[in-house]
């Protein structure tokens, strides 16, 4: 379970509002590789994994993710937070603002809705973790895209670049959690394809097991 | 809230905040070191500060967490996270 600590991980006060930046930092609220993706991704891979410490470390980095999801939405918050209709039309933001306001929605920058489709769970550690660390990749490579845009908004800027240090501490601990899982393996200790688990129909199994 | 009290609850939160960092980042760096002694020699040390740092928090401010009973109306009247408003 989770109980709410009523503080931000990094502290947000943004003194320059601008929808034009809350246009593109959405993505990471509800873009393929934002938050709310690494939250569900690793929170719903971790109840199929085989040993200890990658359950361990997909826990609370997908805790830690939900804290992001939290930072990601306060700055488009305020970024948008009492800002001018003319304005909102100057940023492109017709179209978001017609149907969520000034709400934070899930939504990419190119303005899709967040989809499941976004994450994987394949029951299989390596597939899993290797995901895991491509998403962390691909993750670090939008703050920087983001970094670029917003490079006049010192605040923003400082945001993202801490969220970005993030991403790269969170793929350092995946790898880590790979590597001993390629060791246990090698000593046997774990079974990538165990059948039990990955084939619960068994006359699949008894097939397998003949060869 | 005098201006000096505004100060201290400020300092007192961005202290808070930094300990619960130094615990998020050095639990996870336990997780896959489980047998360096210095890394949790560090992480039990910010656990011990943590406590002490919400304990006062709550007692002179308002709530971080809804565990903690004191000053509990101002769990809903209190600013946001995600306000960042200076009150
Ligand atoms: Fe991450």
């Amino acid at each position: 379970m989770w109980t709410y600590n009523k503080f931000l991980q990094y502290p947000i006060k943004i003194k320059e509002k601008d929808p034009r930046l809350a246009r593109i930092i959405i993505s990471q609220y509800g873009g393929p590789d934002g938050e709310l993706s690494a939250s569900l991704r690793y929170l719903s891979q971790r109840f199929g994994m085989p040993d200890s410490t990658s359950k361990a470390v997909l826990n609370d980095i997908g805790t830690e993710e939900l804290a992001h999801l939290e930072i990601v939405g306060t700055l488009v918050h305020q970024l948008t937070d009492g800002v001018s209709i003319k304005e909102i039309e100057k940023a492109g933001l017709k179209p978001y603002y017609t149907d969520y306001g000034v709400d934070v929605f899930p939504v990419s920058a190119a303005g899709v809705p967040w989809n499941a489709s976004y994450i994987a769970c394949k029951n299989d550690p390596i597939a899993n973790l290797q995901e895991d660390l491509a998403a962390e990749q691909k993750a670090r490579a939008v703050y920087e895209k983001l970094i670029d845009l917003c490079r006049d908004n010192v605040d923003v800027v400082d945001v993202l670049r801490y969220l970005r240090q993030r991403e790269i501490v969170h793929f350092q601990r995946f790898d880590e959690t790979l590597d001993n899982i390629h060791e246990r393996l090698a000593q046997k200790k774990i079974f990538v394809n165990n059948k039990e688990f990955t084939m619960p129909n068994k006359e699949i199994k008894i097939i397998e097991d003949k060869d | 809230m005098s201006n000096e009290a505004k100060k201290l609850k400020e300092e007192l939160l961005e202290e808070i905040r930094a300990c619960h960092f130094a615990i998020t980042d050095s639990s996870l760096f336990l997780d896959t070191h489980p047998g360096n002694r210095k890394a949790m020699r560090y992480y039990k040390n910010q656990c011990e500060k943590l406590k002490e740092l919400e304990d006062k928090y709550q007692e002179m401010f308002e709530p971080l967490c809804i565990t903690s009973p004191c000053n509990r109306l101002k769990w809903v009247e209190g600013a946001w996270p995600w306000e960042g408003s200076d009150e």
